[in-house]
């Protein structure tokens, strides 16, 4: 039994530093000043470099067009995937196994098979590198999460509240704003957080539709790569994880509170 | 009374836009990779393109190999995530301590880094003059970098399936996670009073709880790694190349003549997937 235990906990130790090691080495090489093989702990560190990044006025303006582009692709996939949930989740929609491949479609699919195409129609339309055309092209990948994210979650919504203020006279608009966003807030908090991950992290459905005008951190981080400066690399990569790494903690604050709709019923 | 704004209508305006963006993403393709709408000069269709591409006349060359690379890498990177995530899942599947719900916090983290800045990670760690070569170094193993073995820009692709097999194992070990924790909770604890070994537990109680919902998050998977493009472009070496690479190479080169040929490859990675896709479908039917 003991030995077992310790085997377990030699696991989970390797796993854990299979997760962690590869960032706190990033953390580390975005400190270090001057820091060469065989050197295993770099000789000087400071924050130099990450502030001149940080400063940096292409960092700034990345950082201020990826949030843009993450938050509206996040409210735009919400805005349409509430409805699509509430059907799957609480009516009686026929043909779930279609409707479900259908949304599995776009997520298998190769980002690039779909991104040269939206470019040439994109740049047709005379929208291309336009904020408005990025966010659009990111509902590819954004869409499906939000809508299976959204249905697993409203599953256990009750749906007699809703009835219950039917039943006193409530018209839709009322239900939807006093009941239902209330009640449903927290998964739609966890929803809109995972479809901002979703968004974060595109590269091929921002750099084709934003035909190089719009430019957020994983582009930069990609052509920093190809430079020889490891740590301004490092560093730039350190603060594209940031805004992913709140939202996925926020996301995480809700979904291990108890809904509120739980033992409210009756 | 049924609940409003939950008729089938509702799912219409999601469903418009996801059909319109991947229709018109892969039209232009199809056009395009025909020889309609070309950049410059007339319209010549025909199928051109794609027996330029496979035949690797006319620019793209070695197409098959990149094909078989990224199959290659594809299928080693899901195996090897599926093992990590089945090897935690027996795990997993136990009364809740505080490590454990350190471990799944860590695995959602992990979850939300963008995979460009995950591969510099990687590239950091598994170079050859990376960490672990220095405390190899350290500990007297190696003397100099060139001793250390290519796992990263290495022509089997070492780099990029680490890459996704640490950046999917905790999405899948979650998908696990999530089918435990949604069956009868005291199943475990009965086996174990029963005197069943904890071998026995993973076999006959893990195992089939998670393996169907693991089928299908491992099929998501191996198709997003066959479309990848960042872990390859950082992790990966100038030939053999990802699919993606070269089709973006192709699509973005000062020779226009090569586009049709980029359209031509994203329409067959996408003819490869969808019919990969199913036929996973129709199998998982009749085994049901």
């Amino acid at each position: 039994m003991a030995v077992r235990r310790v085997g377990n906990t030699a696991a989970w130790a390797v796993a854990v530093l299979l997760l962690v090691v590869p960032i706190v080495v990033l953390g580390i090489q975005a400190l270090a000043t001057g820091w060469f093989f065989p050197q295993v702990t770099p000789d000087q560190v400071g924050v130099g470099t990450l502030r001149d990044v940080v400063a940096d006025s292409a960092t700034r303006s990345a950082m201020g067009e990826g949030i843009a582009v993450s938050a509206l692709a996040a409210l735009v996939s919400l805005a349409l995937a509430v409805p699509a949930a509430r059907a799957l989740a609480l009516g009686r929609v026929r043909h779930r196994r279609a409707i479900g491949l259908v949304l599995m479609v776009p997520i298998v699919m190769p980002p690039l098979a779909i991104a040269m195409g939206l470019n040439v129609a994109l740049i047709r339309a005379g929208v291309a590198g336009t904020l408005a055309a990025v966010v659009l092209a990111h509902q590819v990948a954004t869409l499906p999460y939000a809508i299976l994210v959204l249905t697993a979650l409203l599953m256990r919504y009750d749906v007699r509240h809703e009835q219950q203020a039917q039943s006193l006279g409530a018209g839709t608009a009322r239900i939807l704003t006093h009941v239902f966003l209330p009640l449903a807030a927290p998964a739609l908090i966890v929803a809109g957080c995972i479809t901002f991950i979703v968004s974060w992290s595109q590269y091929l459905l921002t750099l084709l539709p934003g035909a190089g005008d719009v430019i957020t951190p994983p582009i930069l981080v990609l052509a920093a790569a190809s430079g020889g400066n490891p740590t301004a690399t490092a560093a730039i990569a350190l603060v594209t994880a940031i805004p992913p790494a709140f939202a996925v903690l926020l996301a995480l604050r809700f979904m291990n509170a108890p809904p509120r709709w739980a033992g409210a019923s009756g | 009374m049924r609940p409003p704004l939950a008729g089938a209508l509702a799912l219409a305006p999601a469903l418009v836009i996801l059909g319109l963006l991947v229709a018109v993403g892969i039209g232009y393709a199809v056009a395009q990779s025909l020889g309609m709408l070309p950049l410059a000069g007339d319209a010549a269709v025909g199928l051109d393109a794609y027996r330029a591409l496979v035949t690797g006349e006319g620019g793209a060359g070695g197409v098959w190999g990149s094909a078989a690379f990224t199959l290659w890498v594809s299928a080693a990177s899901t195996l090897v995530a599926l093992a990590l995530a089945l090897a935690t899942a027996g795990w997993l599947d136990r009364p809740a301590g505080r490590l454990r719900r350190g471990a799944t916090g860590v695995m959602h983290i992990n979850l939300a880094i963008p995979h460009v800045v995950w591969a510099i990670g990687v590239l950091l760690v598994l170079s050859q003059s990376g960490l672990v070569a220095r405390v190899a170094a350290a500990i007297g193993v190696i003397s100099e970098p060139a001793e250390f073995p290519l796992l990263v820009r290495d022509p089997l692709g070492i780099g990029i399936i680490l890459h996704y097999a640490t950046k999917e194992a905790p999405f899948l070990a979650l998908v696990a996670y999530a089918l435990i924790r949604a069956r009868p909770r005291d199943l475990d604890s009965t086996a174990r009073s029963l005197g069943a070994t904890g071998m026995q537990r993973f076999r006959m109680l893990t195992l089939p709880t998670v393996l169907p919902g693991l089928g299908i998050a491992s099929a998501l998977v191996i198709a997003f790694v066959f479309g990848a493009y960042e872990a390859p472009v950082v992790l990966g070496m100038d030939s053999p190349r990802m699919l993606s690479v070269v089709g973006l190479d192709m699509f973005s080169a000062s020779d226009l003549t090569l586009r049709p040929q980029a359209m031509a490859l994203g329409v067959l990675m996408a003819a490869v997937v969808m019919t990969a896709l199913l036929a996973a479908l129709a199998i998982a039917r009749r085994w049901r």
